[in-house]
């Protein structure tokens, strides 16, 4: 569990922001669970580069400042928050905090993931509590999101993005639990964006393929795997989560996804074509 | 040749299609109704007895809260009724009280755990202990749950949440057991397959169904019949959209 959730470090606060928001000389605020890395940190990036404030949120707030020096250094705009997302007060004051510190809230970015999310799962003979870690970060922590930002991006008539998966499309015969709380992220936007709709909020999906720290930890104890995904990929590679990813994640959190919502985006390189 | 045994779990409408359907089928039938246990087994029994008996296995909610605790109790029930596997496994737990809609902005926290994830856990504990009871018969499992799993609606949130959740876990089963010879796929009635006429004129009706009338549980039970039908043998980890033609999709 986290400490004193909410707790902040700011970047500089007077970077150059670019209107991809589509609503000129409003200061757009982007707040990113599970940011200090991966593609929670790309993503962060990217919206960034597109003119946002982003809120980096981490377990560690000290990981979360590594990334917001990046946004600094980048002539961006961006705060550390801590946050640890299977705690609903963790949640409620980093989203407060940001409301309070910025006066608004556009996004909220869903990316925390459990940090089992890669190891394969003995399905028929795991206990209940390896699907509580699973389901406590993913399926549990969109609740608690999206329930603490609810009345923030009602304000904006902001967005919701969550980070799912195609195994939550397709089932994985290894990664099962993974593959459950993706799918419940799936039914979660469905059912929210028809209800959140009349509001004006929008609460889309992401399905990306990129190389995150635990892909790069898997491709070194396996040389021959980043060749084994990339050959099922049209497109012959493993994405980037800043810029192959964090270009839709944009997209999806700002005006020109206007009149998109209860969509899953599938964002690795054609290897689904299914939906 | 052996005795075909079936094993429903669910409490409604439509596990009690399903069961009765099974038992005219020529299943010998388990029944497990963890809401209230034995209710509707001897009504079954009564009335469409040819089949064979119907056993009931006492396992509550609280057991199926873990799958050691529903593999003793499964295991138990079986022996003392002389089978050694089950054909076909049949889940249709949902809880009722999911289909009131509520905006998720007004749930508590200890709402969304009993409303979205207790179902999971209860399905996913019925998934977890299903592959050691259909392997040696090579059985097929069937997964029913709402098709507001594929299209969400509006104050529903838990209940879709629940659904898709179950059926990404069905489609890992599905991939899992293939090679076992065991099948897994899933039945999407609309919700007034279930009885939730209280959901007319929401937004989970949006009155798209072509075919004339309304869904019922026995149109499910069909659906289910047909899967676990030995035609149906090439067919896994598939969704079966009993929605009377609304959705079309894919």
């Amino acid at each position: 569990m986290s400490g004193e959730s909410g707790e902040g470090v700011a970047g500089d606060t007077g970077g150059g922001s670019k209107d991809v928001a589509g609503d000129a000389g409003v200061a757009r605020v982007a707040l990113v669970t599970g940011a200090a890395a991966g593609l929670g940190r790309g993503i962060a990036l990217a919206l960034s580069t597109a003119g946002f404030t982003v809120v980096v949120t981490a377990r560690r707030l000290a990981a979360g400042a590594e990334v917001v020096a990046e946004i600094t250094a980048r002539g961006g705009s961006g705060w550390a928050s801590e946050c640890d997302v299977t705690s609903a007060e963790s949640v409620r004051a980093a989203i407060e905090a940001t409301v309070t510190r910025f006066g608004r809230l556009d996004a909220v970015v869903h990316n925390a993931t459990s940090r089992r999310s890669s190891e394969p799962v003995d399905f028929e003979r795991a206990r209940p509590q390896l699907w509580r870690e699973h389901a406590d970060v993913s399926l549990t922590g969109s609740f608690t999101v999206a329930h603490a930002a609810y009345p923030h991006l009602r304000e904006t008539r902001g967005a919701l993005l969550l980070l799912t998966s195609p195994a939550g499309m397709r089932g994985s015969a290894n990664l099962s639990f993974y593959a459950g709380v993706k799918g419940a992220q799936r039914g979660f936007v469905k059912a929210l964006a028809r209800e959140w709709g009349p509001s004006g909020v929008r609460v889309n999906g992401l399905a990306p393929l990129a190389v995150t720290p635990a892909l790069a930890s898997a491709f070194e104890a396996d040389p021959t795997m980043e060749s084994r995904i990339a050959d099922k990929v049209p497109m012959r590679r493993v994405g980037d989560p800043e810029t192959d990813i964090g270009a839709p994640a944009v997209f999806l959190c700002g005006a020109g996804s206007r009149y998109v919502t209860g969509q899953t985006l599938i964002v690795n390189g054609g290897r689904d074509t299914f939906l | 040749m052996s005795r075909r045994v079936a094993l429903v779990v669910g409490a409604d409408d439509v596990g009690e299609a399903v069961a009765r359907r099974l038992v005219r089928d020529g299943y010998e039938l388990v029944w497990c109704d963890p809401v209230e246990p034995g209710s509707v087994a001897g009504r079954i029994a009564e009335g469409d007895g040819d089949g064979g008996g119907v056993v009931t296995l006492g396992a509550s909610l609280d057991v199926l809260g873990d799958p050691d605790d529903f593999r003793a109790a499964l295991g138990s029930t079986l022996r003392d009724a002389g089978h050694d596997g089950v054909d076909v496994l049949v889940y249709t737990l949902v809880s009722v009280e999911a289909f009131v809609p509520r905006p998720l902005a007004g749930l508590t926290g200890a709402e969304w755990q009993r409303l979205a994830e207790d179902p999971i856990r209860h399905g996913l504990t019925v998934l977890q202990v299903a592959h050691e009871v259909l392997a040696p018969r090579r059985g097929r499992f069937v997964l029913v749950v709402p098709a507001v799993a594929l299209e969400g609606a509006a104050e529903l949130v838990p209940l879709a949440t629940a659904a898709e959740t179950l059926r990404a876990l069905a489609k890992s089963a599905a991939r899992r057991w293939a090679a076992d010879g065991i099948t897994v796929n899933i039945v999407t009635p609309d919700v007034f397959a279930y009885g939730a006429e209280h959901l007319r004129g929401t937004d989970v009706d949006r009155g798209e169904a072509v075919l004339p009338g309304a869904g019922t549980a026995a149109d499910v039970a069909d659906a289910m019949s047909l899967l676990v039908a030995p035609a149906a043998g090439r067919l896994t980890g598939t969704t079966l959209v009993v929605d009377g033609g609304a959705l079309m999709a894919p």
